[in-house]
């Protein structure tokens, strides 16, 4: 059992660590450039003028023009707000009822735990990017569906980790104590058990984001995702697929746009989780 | 302990020893078919309620996009046994997956099982291949990182590590196209014909697959390089590679021979990705190309095989962790 976090000493352990200097001040341009879009982008990202096909990257478009003649740079400008939001939303679907069904699995115990705990382990059974395209087919193609699925699907695998890291702190003496002066289990969840469990859900839900990027991103590379016109990230890159020999910046910059969040997304969980001296929690994605 | 009066090896240590080990082993591997068994009817069952009870009407769902009337929605329901109580449909659902009968396609008409099979031979070619470069890269990169730990090799290593779970398979798939096949013009960009196209996919998803491995690898080949029995045997004058060969890599891997059970998992999924980046047949563009005509008979039952898949390689895992690791044999 360890003590209480103090989360002042936290901050300073993070602050001293490079990943997590270089992945937040990363993510947080990102995030700034997105959220500025409309200043940042000089063209929008989905009129099209045909004869500006394919212009290579220079002073007009800084990242060239694809097929349609639209400006890649405002795509990825406008696409991160699309990417960003889709990301946040899955890893969202999959950490709170996640965390919650873990708790309340792990601190109920008994028939309602064991019964849970089988409905994890089916969906378990399956690879997450599988069950996310079961649920994708039963959804209909569109972002939205994507989010949902991909957040879905990594549900089960949170609450597993969740449940155990409640069982770790379920039996101790202070949980004891407080049921026998009469603390409400609602009171004893939230107050007694939560901030243990805690560290585990910030370190899985920086991981879980990250995931969520790229499996969304596969989806709507897949055609299964976001649809045309939008200026999503892995749709930009199906749609520059085919023009690879002759126009490379059209994937190159949505591609490194993809791999510059998800890097700095992981970085700063795993300076995260080395902070709050977690496991390695990213060791395989099945028994917690 | 067992309560079932089973034969352990506690009872019968001194009498019988082999038996006891023997019996006690089968018993751990009859209880993980059982599980796997289960696992099999669990996903069978998870599937119908996503494909079948959820959509409320599949019928409906498939024909609408295609503007059909309400009298062949009708008859197609009937024709998919939709107008039948659940637990009927269900029922119907097993005993035709018992006997390996996947229902046709919606479009080709074609039995599922025949399509499935068609395809399966090239995306277990592509997994095969990707799961021993995933192997070899994460053993050898993490046993170098872990016997140079703190030096620019590992840092290398782990920067790899972090590199792979990071980069989309996509993105870095058509990276490699646009080197090795646009402007190299060494391998080519997309088919299956030989071993030439089997490369670039391979070497993509097994660096991809390797990334957390390199990390458990090390981890774990560090924790126990400071074993006492380590020391020992370092004391007694063995040479260090058979300190390593012989007793350090031995414990260090077990966890990753478990790892490996659950990478197949990302492996299969990365498959879907990877045969759409190289435009090769494969199980993943079936699914993909199913779910995008809403043919659900082939989303089934592609969906079922490669969730069957992972059951089984995680289970022919679980059976060599327990045959190499004598604490598994014990509990």
């Amino acid at each position: 059992m360890e003590p209480r976090r103090c989360w002042p000493r936290v901050w300073c352990v993070l602050r001293a660590d490079s990943r997590f200097r270089a992945g937040g001040c990363v993510l947080c341009l990102i995030i700034f450039v997105a959220a500025a879009a409309p200043f940042v982008a000089f063209h929008s990202p989905t009129a099209a003028t045909p004869a500006r096909q394919f212009l290579p990257p220079g002073i007009e478009h800084p990242a060239g023009t694809d097929l349609l003649g639209r400006d890649v740079w405002s795509r990825v400008v406008w696409g991160g707000r699309l990417s960003l939001a889709a990301g946040a939303v899955a890893a969202a679907l999959t950490v709170l009822p996640g965390s919650l069904l873990g708790l309340f699995s792990g601190y109920v115990g008994g028939r309602v735990d064991s019964f849970l705990m089988r409905v994890v382990d089916m969906a378990l059974a399956f690879p997450t990017l599988l069950l996310a395209l079961t649920i994708v087919s039963v959804l209909g193609p569109g972002l939205t569906s994507a989010a949902l699925a991909v957040g879905c699907a990594g549900a089960p695998r949170f609450t597993r980790i969740v449940r155990a890291a409640t069982l770790s702190v379920r039996y101790a003496p202070f949980i004891e104590a407080a049921r026998t002066i009469g603390c409400p289990p609602g009171r004893i969840l939230l107050r007694h058990i939560a901030p243990f469990v805690l560290d585990t859900v910030i370190v899985l839900a920086s991981l879980e984001l990250g995931y969520a990027l790229l499996n969304i991103g596969a989806l709507s590379f897949l055609g299964l995702g976001a649809q045309p016109p939008a200026p999503e990230w892995g749709l930009m890159l199906t749609e520059g697929r085919a023009y690879l020999g002759v126009a490379p910046w059209i994937t190159a910059v949505p591609g490194c746009a993809i791999t510059l969040t998800v890097l700095a997304v992981n970085l700063l969980g795993d300076a995260l989780r080395d902070a709050l001296g977690l496991q390695a929690r990213d060791q395989g994605n099945g028994e917690g | 302990m067992p309560k079932d009066g089973s034969p352990s090896c506690t009872t019968f240590v001194s009498s019988d020893h082999f038996l006891g080990f023997q019996s006690a082993m089968l018993v751990l591997v009859v209880r993980r078919l059982v599980v796997a068994g289960f696992a099999l009817w669990g996903i069978a069952t998870l599937v119908f309620v996503l494909l079948r009870v959820l959509p409320g009407d599949p019928a409906r769902t498939i024909l609408a996009a295609s503007g059909a009337s309400e009298m062949a929605i009708a008859q197609a329901r009937q024709q998919m046994g939709l107008d039948e109580a659940l637990p009927v449909q269900y029922g119907r659902y097993l005993w035709n997956l018992a006997r390996g009968d996947l229902g046709r396609s919606l479009f080709s008409n074609r039995p599922v099982l025949l399509t499935i099979t068609e395809q399966l031979p090239f995306t277990i070619e592509l997994a095969l291949a990707s799961l021993v470069i995933t192997v070899a890269i994460g053993l050898g990169l993490g046993m170098v990182a872990a016997l140079y730990a703190g030096s620019w090799i590992d840092r290398m290593a782990a920067g790899i590590a972090v590199l792979g779970v990071s980069t989309p398979l996509f993105w870095s798939g058509l990276l490699l196209i646009w080197l090795f096949s646009l402007v190299l013009r060494w391998l080519p960009a997309s088919g299956a014909d030989s071993w030439r196209h089997l490369v670039m996919p391979a070497v993509l998803l097994g660096c991809v697959g390797a990334a957390p491995l390199i990390r458990l690898v090390r981890s774990n080949l560090l924790t126990t390089l400071q074993a006492d029995y380590i020391t020992v045997a370092r004391s007694k004058g063995l040479p260090e590679t058979l300190v390593l060969l012989r007793h350090a890599l031995r414990n260090a891997l077990l966890p990753g021979l478990n790892l490996i059970g659950l990478q197949a998992g990302f492996l299969l999924g990365g498959t879907v990705v990877t045969e759409t980046v190289f435009a090769r047949p494969g199980l993943g563009r079936v699914v993909v190309d199913a779910i995008l005509w809403k043919d659900l008979p082939v989303v089934q039952g592609a969906v079922l095989l490669v969730a069957s898949i992972y059951i089984v390689v995680n289970l022919a895992v679980d059976l060599i962790t327990i045959v190499l690791d004598p604490r598994q044999r014990g509990a």
